[in-house]
């Protein structure tokens, strides 16, 4: 493919809901050109006879009730628990209330 | 036993001592703490040393001791996990700012089986963020340092588990294998480690990177050990469909039996592009070994394997892109809630979260799923993953077991490779190809750099055949002993 522009790079990181400094970009770019650059050896391979793999074993097991987790120890680690539920910011219409 | 004695013995020894009541399992488990203790701030191998729990385990475990009851070899053993790996009520960060803060409410299923036949949980050790890495600088909170020499790495992403194993705070630990992360630790701080078949260990509370490439794996001083706990994590669990079913049995009959007649292919050409010349004699030097041994050496041919790393960074970040999106600050992460809009706050938490390395990955792994990229890269991934996986599979109809050597280098200085991921990417390039395939790999060490620093050889075996590995390891461990020469920390 043709080298990554920082547009690429932006849509990219908006996807993966992460964001990337403006001062970082130039860095990444150059990172991401030298990473694509090196997986492109992949092209020398021959795949035309290749069946990508659709055997691999996966158990299946009776669908047996067992007990859950309690929820005060499944609500432990939110930042705001209200057992039942866990809160978070409210945010409406795009604005934080 | 004196703490000496305790320290430096390993696990079917101490196993056999507690038995005979010549010790118990709160002084071992006292004697790891206290060194661990103290070694920790040079090694920073603990993220989480669990005094508290783990000589209440230790208790328990000598009640059952001294009933005399039927007990595990296990039985009151030290055991150190991975941070990766969830234990019910002990911190569990994968490394990560984004879990700083995480206490699993249940146990992995690998550390539940570990609890039932009265082992101890000593702590969790260091690695590189959701095991992103190959040299444990990409842990969130210190860098883990090489036991034989503190200014190397200890290999990653498991080097924590792999340094405490070296240095003698555990004589045990688990740690997890996507790319290597099991076997160039292991290498790089001269002790056993292997990664089982795929499908062999439950991955059920490991918290996924590649969840098609990632397993759960021992590290220990001597092939027997690994062995035996093995035998403990590879047992049955209802709550991972990747669990093959088919737990390891132990059986130190098979593993002591003589290597007379058995095939080891060695795929020359490959090794030969990659080893530097340091590394490249020590592993001559392993096969004469074997030679002298009455093994048969073959050479084998690995035709795709020069493409298993650029193969593995595409699939392994493309499963991480979607694993770690349930990292989002709502449930239960570090949560950046000072924003305009929800997508802001999933922004932002994930950014504070996760680290340059992980960040690199999600980036990479969403790219190639995205619309029209999928096929050149994904797509043509999984399908060379097929010759990957057929390259093992023809050269192990013809040999038992494939050597190369585990690291293309000795251990590397802390810092070296750090502004390069490319640089780093290659560290992995015996090893990468293994998991694609999911054939199970064991690393042993195989003696000194001129520089004090470890080598270790990787043998490669037909699924579920870990035996055979040990078998070949366990010979070769008789006759060189590596496990006797410790580091000084």
């Amino acid at each position: 493919m043709s080298a990554w522009t920082k547009q690429d790079l932006e849509n990219i990181a908006k996807l993966a809901k992460l964001a990337i400094p403006e001062k970082d970009i130039p860095a990444r770019l150059q990172e991401f050109a030298d990473i694509l650059k090196y997986i492109e050896v992949l092209n020398q391979a021959n795949i035309e006879t290749t069946q990508a793999n659709t055997q691999d074993h996966l158990s299946m097991y009776n669908d047996e009730v067992s007990t859950s987790l309690p929820i005060d120890a499944v609500l432990q680690n939110a930042v705001e628990p209200e057992s039942p539920f866990f809160t978070i910011p409210a945010f409406i219409e795009g604005g934080k209330s | 036993m004196s703490t000496s004695e305790i320290l430096h013995s390993p696990i079917t020894e101490l196993s056999r001592k507690l038995r005979k009541k010549e010790c118990t399992s709160v002084e071992l488990t006292t004697a790891f703490l206290n060194h661990t203790k103290k070694s920790n701030p040079s090694l920073q191998s603990f993220l989480t040393i669990a005094e508290e729990s783990a000589l209440e385990q230790a208790k328990k475990a000598d009640e059952l001791l001294e009933k005399n009851a039927t007990t595990h070899d296990l039985c009151g053993i030290p055991i150190a996990i991975k941070d990766i790996i969830c234990t019910k009520g002990i911190k569990t960060t994968a490394a990560s700012r984004i879990l700083e803060n995480f206490v699993p409410p249940f146990d992995a299923t690998v550390v539940s089986h570990l609890k039932q036949v009265g082992s101890v949980i000593l702590g969790k050790t260091n690695c590189d963020e959701f095991a992103m890495g190959s040299s444990n600088e990409n842990s969130a909170f210190a860098n883990c340092t090489n036991p034989w020499n503190t200014e190397y790495v200890p290999g990653g992403s498991s080097g924590g588990s792999a340094c405490a194993v070296s240095s003698r705070q555990t004589p045990g630990s688990l740690g997890t294998d996507t790319g290597g992360s099991i076997r160039q630790p292991a290498s790089l701080c001269g002790i056993v480690g292997i990664k089982p078949t795929y499908g062999r260990v439950s991955r059920f509370g490991s918290m996924a990177f590649a969840s098609s490439l990632d397993q759960i794996g021992p590290f220990a001083n001597t092939v027997l050990d690994a062995a035996l706990i093995l035998d403990v994590i590879s047992q049955s669990c209802t709550k991972d469909s990747t669990y093959a079913q088919k737990p390891f049995i132990f059986d130190q009959q098979q593993i002591c039996t003589s290597i007379k007649g058995k095939k080891i292919g060695v795929p020359w050409k490959f090794v030969e592009t990659y080893a530097n010349q340091e590394v490249l004699k020590n592993f001559k030097d392993q096969i004469d070994f074997f030679t002298k041994q009455g093994a048969t050496i073959e050479t084998i041919e690995l035709p795709h394997q020069h493409f298993a790393s650029a193969c593995y960074y595409i699939i392994a970040p493309a499963e991480a892109s979607s694993n770690l999106a349930r990292y989002d600050g709502i449930r239960y992460t570090l949560q950046e809630g000072r924003t305009e809009s929800l997508d802001q706050m999933y922004v932002q938490s994930r950014s504070l979260g996760f680290g340059e390395e992980v960040k690199r990955r999600i980036l990479l792994g969403t790219f190639v799923l995205s619309a029209g990229y999928y096929d050149a890269y994904y797509n043509k991934a999984v399908h060379i993953r097929e010759l990957i996986r057929k390259d093992y599979q023809d050269a192990l109809k013809k040999v038992d077991a494939i050597a190369t050597p585990t690291t293309p280098t000795p251990a590397f200085k802390l810092g070296a490779k750090t502004k390069n991921p490319l640089e780093m990417y290659h560290a992995d390039v015996f090893t990468v190809g293994v998991p694609l395939a999911g054939n199970p790999g064991l690393n042993i060490p195989t003696g000194f750099s001129q520089n004090n620093l470890p080598f270790g050889l990787q043998l490669v075996g037909r699924p579920f055949e870990e035996d055979v590995l040990f078998q070949l390891g366990y010979a070769h461990e008789l006759e060189h002993k590596w496990y006797e020469k410790v580091p000084t920390v």
